[in-house]
């Protein structure tokens, strides 16, 4: 297995100056850019989703870095370069229109609070520290993109500022290219000596009264050779929840600015243990674009952009996966089928025993039933002439409903016999789900497996999804090994999924700071979701896989003095933000349930599977923030689902 | 220029040796109010060795980065290092805690308060004991100490004492702490990049130990580097220990990293100045052969023991090279951590001062 | 043959499960990666994984296939090139160094501890240049040492543990040279000698003494040295050094007890690396243990090795060298009779080169 490399997991081996870029480019998914909305360049798109779910992969494709890779390959980058140029990114040329820089905003910024001595000089320092990376970063991606044919590329650019632009362009080294990058390298090293420095510093600080860089670029033009580039600049901030609360308030603010004219991204984590924050000029919410990143990935396949439509996100993890895979899997097995064909490859006879005792094992149990078969003749009949695991599936759906039915009120005398119509009025696919769920547990007949569930697992986050997949492909080069082709089994992948929700859960103390307390309040939700969804009736089919805390709960949660006085209250906070932050729950706000407003908490998808539950989002159970915060301060068993055995043997 | 050419090194006995020196000078102890059972294992020694009168400077560290179970240790480790201070007919003085937004910061706040504080200039003779300290804080506060010992003796910041950075090491010690969580990668304070110009080429040098896999990862992540030139630890007590070290980071070396196995370097487990003198070399080479390729960045981070970090340390101060950091959210014990004690070791390395004059 | 295909062969030997080929294999694959495919005396062609193929298959039982896998994964210790070389790195600086830097403090009165002055001092200098490096075996690697300490001469190495007069007499004269050069007073004579050797696994070949005669490399060196003292060559308060880069404890113990009864100096001996007596087979792995004497192939014995099922001298180790397993391994690791007319055709996982033959006087 040692010369078969695993795609999903390390580089590719062409050898180029961004190796990685030229290797992202390749498996990002040209859908992935639907995820943004058609409006891109007049007000500040605020962008937020959790860990992993490729905010900052986006802002990458748009960076001129990449620009500058795909310009070079362009037929390796069809679907990309086509959406690229439906958003105005580059022109029908496939040269950049837009040109990227990005700014991360984890580096350095948040220390300035503790190790400027004072607030002022602190927000100077901040500003001017600030402006030295906006600027080096567009210096750079002008390097990228204009190409010149002899001597460096910034000394034939300028920048040539409107009006009210001029000074501030002065004051950050403008406008020729070639002053701003050296004021901003010096101003960096300044700041950053500065900074760093481990012995008392008590000169005064120079610092910037205003974020100098965006005002200089605010509207103006980039020149080359004196000529108008074409070339909009578009800065692109990522990960704002790094910046100190002041610092972050301080640049929505400059952001929100109405008179800018300039394209500006901004991303950062979502949390929904945060107080509605007001930002900008006391008007929440109008001067931005929001876009919540795993909520865009839910809509797709259901919303349009730049007049098209999008594809469900599924298509989008497929596709990414197909072209990862594709090569190795010709190379080294000679399989032309798709990494996710083969996921969904019919099963061979490894299941039909196990589907035998099932289909033995209900039968027997709906004939014992002393209504038996009465009104439920024909459907008996029907579920007979079924085979395999289909008929397992019948059978034990058909329970379900029976088991519902029979709660009925208007159950009387007469015994007519139902129809396989009114079975499927009754039934339904949240219901076969269901009995699913149950015949895992009952027989061992693989639930979580298949093209479809790896979708789910990844809850709409790519890198969870990659994860994923690179344990399977682990697998698959177990059975190239072994020449038995590259097909894996239902079960194979149900043992696989399983053993990587163990880890998944496993790795959540040493990743996760509180990983302790997350998993105290986890194991608590799970047990919860677990009971509800193995009600004989499912009635909640095909589970539940979450709670929820009323809006009104979550209020006394946030404030800090009712915390002092519920015991269990600041762990239950600690832990669900740390839960929510890291995407171990997915939350929604404010949604509306039965005229009352909740904050909904779904398990992240891959941990439904430890604990054998559905995967799709709908049933959750409330609790009152009493209890939860119970639920901190007691123990819980970790009572996970028992995975599907597997007949083991290698020889 | 080398500083460590020929350096000084005691372990056990020849620290009895080293300290049994005649003298008059008080000595300087500076130690971390730590939960670690070692935190007062280097003054026992030095108390019992020494005649001559030992003040301490302890130095306070963040309650809520440790578990609630070990906080009494902190109290125990405080009360015993009073009573060996005064013993000596020392005073124990308390640097306190500053106030602090970002936990990157702490260090070099430590650094620079200890400093103003002007307690280096009252002693020609220090000791700094890491082992109740993390390495946020220790790396800031012996550069700042270094800096002022290397910089000219006509400047006012010079000070032309004899500095020792002391630490125990134990083993089934590390092996019972408990760190949790990881926190995002940022520069140790003092050690982030020399220039502001981002390198071509980054080295990742990561020195490797175990229980470190998950901040290894986190680290391979973000810094996304070109070539990656581990360290393992040999000669060791154990010859299998870098084997198993290899094992351990199984997934991540040969998955995800895919790296060759000529990169591999190796490093005395006992002797950061073995590693000191390695890295540095490989720093030559890589200077040497990469340079056409515009700036190169090696990148060091340490997974290993507190002894083995201090070789970072060395390496780093003088190479002017940046040393990447990922810490534990939390720290605490697993349980019947603070009764291992048998297999105790003392170091003392020896940096500044009359060794080298 | 294709690694993928000593895979296969492995999962058809084994009595693994899924998971435990997955693990199992992806361990040896990283450990051969990383050092096991560098030894050098695999047949041509043949890999780690090939050859271990071939080992487990001679074994009867999934159980004694078990213990023998274990044993590779678990207690095995080999000592790469890089490895082996690191060591050569750090005997200047921690080894000789040192030392050279005690005598002078000794001999000065300067403090110990003022390392910069003694470096500097002309008596160290001296000294170092007055020091002689003999290597008592190839594995020495004398030319990796030399490179890796610069402050010493070409003149002043030597591959022998019994140096002759006529080699010494021309290396004296470049000592004089030297010194005069430098302005250095002292004797053109070595008062100091460092006698370095790569591996020990009992202690036997540099001191034993069997039936009231004393043998070995540290016997034949006190005899070579009392001669050249008498020529002058070397000086009358000559010291040693003897440095070993890899010994066993069983070694070290051995000579320290028998140094003292020999009658030699108490010259000092340091281990780069030392074999804890807690990785000897019998110690660690008695089922590997049993396996290795149950499995020993008789056609091993002789006179030179005695019976060996666990290693000559009973070393019980489970060392292999990148170049050569010592034959204080056990034997399961390294013995190869698949050309031994007699014998049972045992394959070897390390193959070694036997320096004493049976059929080779």
């Amino acid at each position: 297995m040692r010369s078969y490399v695993n795609p999903f997991r390390s580089r590719t081996s062409e050898q180029l100056a961004h190796q990685g870029l030229d290797r992202y480019l390749r498996t990002f998914g040209a859908d992935a850019l639907d995820l943004l909305p058609d409006e891109l360049w007049e007000r500040l798109l605020l962008i937020r989703s959790a860990p992993g779910a490729g905010k900052t992969s986006l802002l990458r494709a748009v960076s001129a870095e990449a620009l500058r890779v795909l310009e070079g390959r362009r037929h390796a980058h069809e679907d990309l370069l086509e959406r690229l140029e439906g958003m105005g990114v580059v022109d029908s040329d496939g040269r950049p229109a837009v040109m990227g820089f990005r700014v991360p905003l984890g580096r350095d910024f948040r220390a300035i609070v503790d190790l400027e001595t004072d607030a002022t000089a602190g927000t100077r320092t901040f500003l001017r520290l600030l402006d030295a990376r906006i600027i080096g970063a567009f210096c750079d991606a002008i390097e990228c993109v204009v190409d010149v044919d002899e001597g460096s590329v910034l000394s034939v650019v300028r920048v040539q500022a409107e009006a009210g632009g001029v000074t501030a362009l002065e004051r950050v080294g403008g406008p020729a290219a070639n002053g701003l990058r050296a004021w901003a390298l010096r101003a960096e090293k300044e700041i950053l000596d500065r900074l760093d420095a481990v012995l008392p510093r008590d000169e005064p600080v120079d610092g910037h009264a205003a974020l100098y860089s965006v005002r200089a670029l605010s509207g103006s033009t980039l020149l080359v050779h004196d000529e108008a580039s074409g070339l909009r600049p578009l800065l692109l901030l990522d990960d704002g929840h790094e910046l100190a609360a002041s610092q972050r308030k301080l640049l929505l603010d400059a952001l929100h600015d109405r008179e800018l004219q300039l394209a500006r991204w901004y991303t950062e984590r979502y949390s929904a243990m945060e107080p509605e924050e007001l930002v900008g000029d006391g008007e929440p919410r109008r001067n931005h674009v929001p876009v919540h990143l795993e909520r865009e990935a839910q809509r797709m396949g259901k919303v349009t952009r730049r007049g098209g439509k999008t594809r469900q996100f599924e298509k989008l993890l497929a596709d990414i996966a197909g072209r990862r895979a594709s090569r190795p899997l010709q190379q080294y097995d000679g399989e032309d089928r798709s990494f996710v064909e083969l996921l969904d490859a019919d099963d061979g006879n490894e299941l039909d025993e196990r589907a035998e005792r099932a289909v033995t094992t209900i039968r027997q149990r709906l004939h014992d039933a002393p209504e038996a078969p009465g009104r439920y003749a024909s459907w008996f009949a029907d579920a007979e002439r079924l085979r395999g695991l289909e008929a397992a599936q019948r059978w034990r759906e058909l329970e379900i409903v029976i088991d519902r039915d029979r709660d009925r009120p208007e159950l009387g005398l007469f015994a007519v016999e139902l129809t396989d119509e009114e079975r499927r009025a009754r039934s339904g696919s949240s219901i076969r789900e269901g009995a699913d769920l149950f015949l895992r547990r009952e027989f061992g007949l693989p639930f979580y497996a298949g093209s479809e569930r790896l979708s789910k697992l990844s809850a709409e986050n790519i890198e969870q999804y990659l994860n994923l997949s690179a344990d399977l492909f682990d697998e698959m080069l177990v059975e190239i090994t072994l020449r038995r082709g590259a097909d894996l089994s239902r079960l194979r992948q149900d043992a696989a999924l399983t053993a990587a929700s163990d880890q998944f859960w496993q790795d959540i103390p040493a990743r996760r700071v509180g990983g302790r307390g997350i998993q105290q309040l986890l194991r608590h939700i799970a047990k919860l979701c677990r009971t509800e969804t193995y009600r004989p009736k499912a009635p909640y089919a095909p589970g539940v896989t979450g709670t929820a805390l009323s809006m009104d709960d979550r209020k006394r949660l946030l404030d800090s003095e009712v915390r002092t006085r519920i015991p269990g209250a600041q762990q239950l906070f600690d832990a669900l933000g740390g839960a929510i932050g890291h995407n171990l729950l997915r939350a929604h706000t404010d949604r509306s349930v039965k005229n009352d407003r909740w904050m909904i908490l779904y398990l992240n998808r891959l941990t439904c599977v430890r604990y054998g539950l559905p995967l799709g989002y709908g049933g959750f159970r409330e609790r009152p923030l009493e209890e939860m915060c119970r639920w901190m301060l007691d123990e819980v068993e970790d009572l996970t689902e028992a995975g599907v055995q597997e007949s083991l043997n290698v020889a | 220029m080398t500083y460590w050419e020929s350096p000084l090194l005691a372990a056990e006995s020849s620290f009895e040796h080293m300290w049994s020196r005649p003298g008059d000078d008080p000595i300087l102890f500076v130690v971390g109010s730590g939960f670690d059972p070692r935190a007062a294992a280097v003054l026992e020694r030095l108390v019992a060795t020494t005649e001559r009168r030992v003040d301490g400077r302890l130095v306070n560290l963040p309650e809520d980065a440790t578990d609630l179970a070990v906080r009494p240790l902190v109290a125990e480790n405080r009360a015993r290092i009073g009573e060996l201070i005064a013993q000596t007919g020392g005073e124990l003085g308390e640097q306190p805690l500053p106030d602090f937004h970002d936990a990157g910061a702490l260090g070099r706040l430590i650094s620079r308060g200890f400093q103003r504080s002007g307690v280096l200039d009252a002693y020609r003779e220090v000791v700094v004991e890491i082992s109740a300290m993390p390495r946020s804080v220790f790396f800031p506060l012996i550069r700042g100490v270094l800096e002022r010992a290397h910089a000219a003796t006509a400047e006012a910041q010079h000070w032309g004492g004899d500095l020792h950075v002391a630490v125990c090491e134990n083993p089934e010690a590390d092996e019972s702490i408990l760190e949790e969580g990881t926190t995002p990668m940022a520069p140790i304070g003092g050690f982030a990049r020399a220039h502001g110009e981002a390198s071509r080429t980054t080295i990742w040098v990561p020195v490797l130990g175990e229980g470190a896999l998950a901040r290894a990862q986190r680290l391979y992540q973000e810094l996304d580097p070109d070539e990656v030139c581990p360290v393992l630890p040999w000669p060791a007590r154990d010859p299998r220990r870098g084997d198993r070290i290899v094992l351990e980071h199984r997934a991540l070396l040969f998955d995800d990293i895919r790296i060759e196995p000529r990169n591999v370097i190796y490093a005395a487990e006992r002797n950061p100045f073995d590693l000191y003198r390695t890295l540095g070399r490989l720093h030559d080479r890589y200077l040497q052969s990469l340079s056409p390729l515009g700036s190169v960045g090696m990148v060091l981070s340490s997974h290993s023991s507190k002894l083995l970090s201090v070789g970072v340390l060395l390496t780093a101060y003088e190479h002017g090279l940046e040393v990447q950091h990922v810490s534990p959210g939390t720290y605490g014990l697993h349980h019947g951590g603070e009764e291992l004690r048998e297999h105790d070791e003392i170091f003392d390395l020896w940096l500044t001062g009359e060794p080298y004059r | 043959m294709k690694s993928e295909l000593a895979e296969e062969l492995l999962g058809q030997l084994m009595d693994w499960d899924r998971a435990a080929f997955a693990e199992k294999v992806r361990r040896l694959e990283a450990m051969a990666t990383h050092k096991w495919d560098e030894y050098g005396n695999f047949r041509p062609g043949v890999k780690f994984f090939e050859s271990l193929a071939a080992w487990l298959y001679q074994f009867d039982s999934d159980v004694d296939r078990a213990t023998a896998l274990d044993f590779v994964l678990e207690r095995l210790v080999f000592l790469s090139d890089a490895e082996m070389t690191h060591l050569i790195e750090l005997i200047y600086p921690d080894h000789m160094e040192s030392v050279l830097r005690r005598r002078v403090a000794e001999s000065t009165g300067i403090s110990p501890f003022r390392v910069r002055e003694l470096v500097d001092h002309a008596d160290f200098t001296a000294l170092r240049r007055r020091s002689l490096v003999l290597g008592a075996s190839d594995g020495a690697r004398l030319d990796r040492l030399r490179r890796s300490a610069p402050f010493l001469s070409h003149e002043q190495f030597l591959q022998s543990s019994e140096p002759p007069n006529d080699l010494i007499e021309p290396m004296s004269e470049k000592l004089a040279e030297a010194l005069g050069q430098h302005g250095l007073d002292a004797s053109p004579s070595f008062a100091h000698v460092f006698l370095v050797d790569d591996f020990s696994g009992s202690g036997e070949t540099l001191l034993r003494i069997k039936d009231g005669v004393i043998k070995g490399k540290l016997y034949k060196l006190h005899g070579a040295l009392e001669r050249l003292r008498g020529l002058e060559l070397v000086a009358t308060d000559v010291d040693v050094t003897v440095i070993l880069y890899v010994a066993s404890q069983q070694a070290r113990d051995h000579i320290e007890a028998t140094l003292p009864a020999s009658g030699l100096p108490s010259w000092e001996i340091r281990v780069a690396q030392t074999l804890p007596a807690w990785v000897r087979v019998d110690r660690c792995d008695p089922a590997m243990s049993e396996l290795s004497k149950r499995y020993y192939d008789e056609v091993l014995t002789d006179p030179h090795k005695g019976r060996a099922p666990l290693g000559y001298v009973d070393c019980a180790l489970p060392l292999v060298l990148s170049h050569n397993t010592p034959n204080n391994s056990i034997s399961l690791m390294w013995a190869d009779t698949t050309d031994e007319p007699e014998g049972l055709a045992r394959r070897a996982l390390f193959p070694r080169y036997e320096r004493h033959h049976r059929d080779r006087p």
